[in-house]
């Protein structure tokens, strides 16, 4: 594929995901008039509801303007980077997500890294050892672990590594460094379980597949080495499933974090937006699933990316498309 | 053949098993045969016959939960016992394979060129080469299967055509120099004109290398043409070997007899081809006696009594036929009369009233540059009654052409009416209309495996079409029963799935649902060439029936030559979109465009000079 097309294609998908992030940001913002009770009261916070404050509020917020001139005002401020004031500390909403924002990327990049490393190798035994003893335990592991509910492992692994052994600390975000990588094991731990299962699936049936194909039979008849037929042949042609796993796996990070991070007392955007949601800090919730939808979008399209990295079919098609 | 050539493979008793839900069957069962230093063999067999087990156990490569028994001697290595370390040693040094599928053969994420080094890198001469020196050692091998564009190397396998990719797969196969190639259908998914050069290109690498080789096909021209010594096998078992050229002349197994008459001959319409009775049976266990007994108008209780085994018979030739003496005469009598069967001339009446008319008719895919035309400026006309065929290669258009006069493709310009309606209008015909068209004209697909809903019985699948006939209601309605009669089947197939048909079965079934909408066009694409040469015979005899006795008219898409001979009245050659001949089936004596000429000569003939022409003037 010419790097032209490839631009061109990369720019599509980017207007497609920016038109769907407007969508998205309309059922957001609608989601102060749909919440119960008068947005003014909601916007109040802790300030005294007296006739001067609640005037002060519709004027600041633009209450009495139509919902969709109000919307449009939200939008092009949002798109200014700016989107409004928690309702109980006065902090602008974007700085309060900028502070938070970098525990849960790291959180984020380490669950990442602990479910591939993890689910790529064992996805690839279960597959070739299909039926065999391997893959019934890997199977049954991936059961078990899929359907522990993250929050559970969460407190499980508190009470044995921190609680029982004393291995590792059970909140906070740490200092940085080595004692942040410290603090984020047993998070990342508790949110891989079940996304390892996830690629663990993903890979055993597309390496089955794989390992059926003409091309495995006729590179093994003509003696090309063991090594090169499992990495070259069944692992490359497997990545695109897991790659579409690695993305999903992502985007269930991010939403994930929500509960793991209230789990281990974690400063970042799930933290941050379950508070929110609990004082009814309408500005704060909009803005962080606002951002947690965009990092999904941004996912998506990188997954897509990766596709055409790894196949070369796909980069045609979906170049010409 | 050489004189004092010594054995490179031995095989004796090779029996191969699956064990599925606790039952052992077997799938192939005492398979003897043997291989010389540079000769070819041919093993030919319908599916089923077990013909690729049998090689694949051979380099041990058998899907899991599959297991050998026997000898096989290769180079003085027992093939069926060898530890895997020892096979790696066999598998590319001693023997390799060519695969059917060039669309399937290749890593479809590796370069062409990748291929080739990946087994060469085993070789220390190759090891010991620079960069530049290795491009060259690539290259030569390609060019050695014929691709001279030293662009091919970069190149992926999905960017090039079928028959590029099966000389990529062959130069691949070669790379390690084997002593013994396996061609497992290597040109079954390759058109005609192709097939023919793939088979050429083998042949004269094989001589050239002084290789040996083993050809698996179905197609017994194609084995007699290709091969030294052929064997034949069928539901697991060897039936008969021998010379390419005395088994053709004189088979001496019913079986083989069988396949040979049911091959649709190129030069002459017969008015019925010849038959095998029956169908495969389906694999039990282990048995005692001849597998195709139940199939044999020869034989005797003690055919499936006494225990069979391919015997020598003297000339070098074989057989399995207990009976091969008593019936030896019955059987070249009954030869001689399938090649000089009875002859019928096309017939066809030209004052029927024309049912399909398309004038100047083209059919392009997208827009602006990237716009590919299909079809261009496709003219025919089909009478009442009249049996068409539509003959091309992959890419001519005439699956296209066929599917628009169904409405499943749109046509981008020209005039086409089908009964008298305008089918160019497409989305903006009256419902009337549209009924009446997707009732007059119904179409077979060519795959029976996929063409039939796996979750619904036949009789459903044929009740519901005949509810469909019911709302035009013009004509009586068949029932499922009358349906099933009309396509050869038994009442009780009604309650069946597709799951438990074979390939024949359902392209009966297939047939019979296109008949309960009564139609008075019948598109058939390519309904046989998935299936094996005995079930073909029975259902182009079928629909010869089927338009004898009720005036149906046949547009029949194919590949295929000698089917056309027994099927049309008339034929529009295809290529690339166009019509490049028209005319009675008498085009196929005399053509006069050059691509007629073509597809003529690159059907498979048993003589061999077939494949010979090309190959020896590589030699001088």
């Amino acid at each position: 594929m010419t790097l032209r097309s490839t631009l061109r294609y990369v720019l599509g998908r980017l207007g497609g995901a920016a038109i769907l992030l407007v969508v998205y940001s309309f059922g957001i913002y609608s989601l102060l008039a749909l919440a119960p009770g008068d947005p003014v009261r909601l916007l109040l916070g802790n300030l005294p509801a007296t006739p001067e404050t609640m005037d002060a509020i519709r004027v600041r917020y633009n209450l009495d303007d139509p919902f969709f001139v109000q919307y449009w005002n939200w939008l092009t401020d949002a798109l200014h980077l700016d989107l409004g004031q928690s309702v109980l500390t006065g902090q602008d909403v974007s700085s309060a997500i900028l502070e938070r924002a970098g525990v849960t990327v790291q959180l984020g990049l380490l669950t990442f890294l602990i479910t591939m490393a993890l689910g790529i190798p064992l996805g690839m035994v279960a597959g070739l050892r299909r039926g065999r003893f391997a893959d019934r335990v890997v199977s049954q592991l991936a059961m078990f672990s899929v359907s522990a509910p993250s929050f559970a492992v969460g407190i499980l692994l508190i009470i044995v590594f921190a609680g029982q052994l004393n291995w590792l600390p059970s909140i906070g975000a740490g200092e940085g460094g080595a004692d942040r990588l410290r603090h984020l094991i047993l998070p990342a731990v508790a949110l891989s379980t079940a996304t390892i299962a996830l690629v663990v699936r993903y890979t055993r049936t597309a390496v089955i597949e794989v390992a059926g194909q003409d091309y495995i039979i006729a590179a093994r008849a003509r003696g090309v080495k063991p090594s090169r037929l499992l990495f070259n042949y069944v692992l490359r042609n497997s990545l695109v499933p897991v790659i579409t796993a690695a993305g999903v796996v992502l985007s269930f990070v991010m939403v994930g974090a929500v509960v793991v991070e209230a789990t281990f007392a974690l400063p970042g955007l799930g933290s941050l937006l379950v508070s929110a949601v609990q004082q009814k800090d309408l500005p704060i919730v909009q803005g962080v699933t606002l951002v947690i939808a965009a990092a999904v979008f941004l996912i998506n399209l990188v997954t897509d990316l990766a596709y055409l990295a790894v196949d070369p079919r796909i980069a045609v098609d979906g170049a010409s498309r | 053949m050489t004189e004092h050539a010594s054995r490179l493979l031995d095989v004796a008793g090779l029996t191969i098993g699956v064990r599925t839900g606790g039952e052992q069957r077997i799938l192939v069962d005492g398979v003897d045969l043997h291989l010389d230093l540079g000769e070819t063999i041919g093993i030919v067999g319908e599916s089923g016959s077990g013909k690729s087990l049998s090689v694949r156990s051979l380099l041990q490569l058998l899907p899991a939960g599959f297991t050998a028994t026997g000898a096989a001697q290769l180079s003085g290595v027992n093939v069926l016992t060898a530890s895997e370390r020892d096979m790696r040693r066999v598998r590319g040094r001693q023997a390799s394979m060519i695969l059917q599928d060039p669309f399937t053969m290749l890593n479809p994420l590796m370069r062409v060129g990748r291929h080739l080094e990946e087994v060469l890198r085993e070789k220390p001469e190759y090891r010991a080469m620079s960069k530049p020196e290795r491009r060259a050692e690539v290259q030569r091998r390609l060019e050695e299967v014929g691709i001279t564009d030293p662009g091919v190397a970069r190149r992926y396998p999905f960017q090039l055509s079928g028959g590029m990719r099966q000389r990529v797969g062959i130069a691949a196969t070669l790379a390690t120099d084997p002593a013994l190639i396996i061609a497992d259908e290597p040109t079954t998914a390759l058109d005609a004109v192709t097939q023919q050069e793939i088979l050429e290109l083998l042949i004269s690498i094989q001589r050239q290398r002084r290789m040996s080789m083993i050809m698996i096909t179905h197609d017994l021209r194609v084995a007699f043409a290709a091969c030294d010594r052929v064997y034949v096998m069928y539901a697991g078992a060897m039936m008969e070997a021998g010379p390419s050229d005395e088994l053709s002349r004189s088979p001496r197994h019913p079986y083989t007899l069988g396949l040979l008459a049911s091959e649709p001959p190129l030069d002459r319409r017969l008015a019925r081809l010849p038959v095998i009775q029956g169908e495969l049976p389906s694999v039990r266990d282990q048995q005692v006696g001849c597998r195709f007994a139940e199939r044999c108008e020869w034989a005797t209780p003690d055919c499936t009594q006494e225990r069979v085994r391919l015997a020598p018979i003297g000339d070098d030739r074989s057989s399995a036929c207990l009976r091969v003496d008593e019936i030896g005469r019955e059987l070249a009598a009954r030869f001689e009369t399938v090649e000089h069967g009875a002859v019928e001339a096309a017939h066809q009446d030209l004052s029927a009233p024309v049912i399909v008319a398309l004038e100047g008719v083209s059919k392009t895919y997208g827009h602006g540059n990237g716009a590919v035309a299909a079809l261009e400026d496709v003219s025919l006309t089909i009478r009442q009654g009249q049996a068409v065929a539509l003959v091309g290669e992959s890419g001519s258009g005439k699956t296209t052409l066929g599917r628009c006069l169904v409405g499943l493709e749109s046509v981008s310009r020209g005039t086409a009416e089908v009964f008298g309606i305008d089918i160019t209008r497409g989305a903006k015909l009256p419902r009337s209309d549209v009924r009446t068209w997707r009732s007059k004209v119904q179409y077979v697909f060519q795959d029976p495996y996929s063409s039939l809903n796996p979750r619904m019985t036949i009789g459903q699948t044929l009740a519901e079409a005949g509810r469909q006939a019911a709302l035009v209601g013009d004509a009586p309605v068949l029932s499922v029963e009358e349906v099933l009669e009309r396509v050869g089947l038994r009442a009780q197939y009604a309650a069946r799935r597709p799951s438990a048909l074979s390939g024949g079965e359902r392209q009966r079934v297939a047939i019979g649902r296109a008949l309960a909408l009564n139609p008075e066009l019948l598109i058939c694409d390519e309904p046989v060439s998935a299936l094996d040469v005995s079930v073909q015979a029975q259902v182009l005899n079928l629909l010869n029936d089927i338009r004898r006795e009720t005036g149906i008219a046949l547009l029949f898409i194919t590949h295929d030559l000698a089917v056309v001979r027994q099927v049309a009245d008339t034929v529009y050659v295809l290529e690339k979109g166009r019509v490049v001949e028209t005319g009675s089936a008498q085009v196929l004596d005399s053509p006069s465009s050059g691509y007629t000429k073509q597809l003529l000569e690159a059907v498979p003939r048993t003589s061999s000079d077939w494949l010979g022409k090309r190959s020896q003037m590589g030699k001088a």
